[in-house]
């Protein structure tokens, strides 16, 4: 249940994020940073959704666990691959760099200490603009999350359901 | 300091975000963002976002506050951050008779991007100047 008033008057583009538009201006920067970091990513939206949905796991967003990006499903990300995203996910058969991006948000959401084995592995995996890339997905990802939970934004759960990927508001 | 890219001579999360120059620009907007909201003063903001960096492990100065009136703003902010699930309609209740519907928004939005950029510096292992 909300904790505040829906907003009235909402420009178009952002009338979808429902509470979060009674500031639109945040929203919208909020909105444009998260839509380019999607729509023009230098690692492939399979790779990002794979940390967007271990940090929904983590927070607990009924919204975000239950939600797939297009973008992501088309890259080729499966359901199967999803399932496995969880607490057993370092003995399944996810491929290498998809746990290694598993362990890179478990680490920005503070759940485990990078050391230096894991960090050889991510720099074995990606370049240094990738890293960047990666590491802003679960951090921008946990803070939506964040905010839906925090302000009772997010249903406690609801069917999966396949949307766009994010693109920036002028764009949408 | 230890990090990801604590060995690639990058200092700042500046310099980390230069590696992707549309991130880098997309952060700086949402700061100028947070910054121009009419409902969320000054003072308050930048006593908030002192909060957000001390509950990170880093240290900022904060500016003097005005008594009890922050003190539930301030509890917003350390709920938000420690605890989401354990966010109370009694305790944004007592915030909405400090702040609008809008300056909460814009507030929690604004400590989510804080926090954000302090676990994004710590996990690349540089400073939080942006």
């Amino acid at each position: 249940m909300a904790r505040l008033p829906m907003p009235a008057g909402v420009p178009a583009p952002l009338r979808s994020y429902g509470l979060l538009a009674h500031a639109p201006g945040v929203l919208a920067a909020f909105m444009d940073l998260y839509g380019r970091l999607w729509r023009d990513g230098i690692v492939p939206q399979s790779t990002k959704e794979v940390a967007r949905l271990r940090n929904a796991r983590l927070t607990g967003c009924g919204y975000c666990r239950n939600v797939r990006f297009a973008g992501a499903r088309d890259d080729g990300l499966t359901e199967d691959d999803v399932a496995l995203i969880d607490d057993g996910y370092a003995g399944s058969p996810l491929s290498e760099r998809r746990k290694a991006v598993i362990a890179l948000t478990d680490v920005v959401l503070g759940r485990r200490d990078l050391d230096a084995a894991l960090a050889a592995t991510l720099h074995a995996e990606w370049n240094p603009a990738e890293l960047v890339e990666l590491t802003a997905t679960a951090a921008l990802c946990h803070g939506f999350s964040k905010i839906a939970v925090a302000l009772g934004a997010a249903p406690a759960d609801m069917p999966v359901t396949i949307v766009p990927s994010p693109t920036p508001p002028a764009a949408a | 300091m230890t990090g990801l890219l604590c060995d690639a001579g990058v200092r700042t999360l500046a310099d980390a975000l230069a590696l992707r120059p549309d991130l880098l620009a997309g952060y700086r907007a949402l700061e100028a963002a947070v910054a121009a909201e009419p409902e969320l003063d000054g003072r308050l903001r930048a006593r908030c976002r002192a909060r957000v960096a001390t509950l990170c492990g880093g240290t900022a100065a904060a500016p003097a506050g005005t008594g009890d009136s922050d003190d539930v703003v301030l509890e917003f902010v350390e709920q938000l951050v420690f605890d989401a699930h354990g966010m109370t309609d009694d305790l944004v209740a007592r915030l909405g008779a400090r702040l609008s519907p809008r300056a909460i928004v814009a507030l929690a939005q604004a400590v989510v991007v804080w926090e954000g950029e302090h676990r994004l510096a710590r996990t690349l292992g540089v400073t939080t100047e942006l």
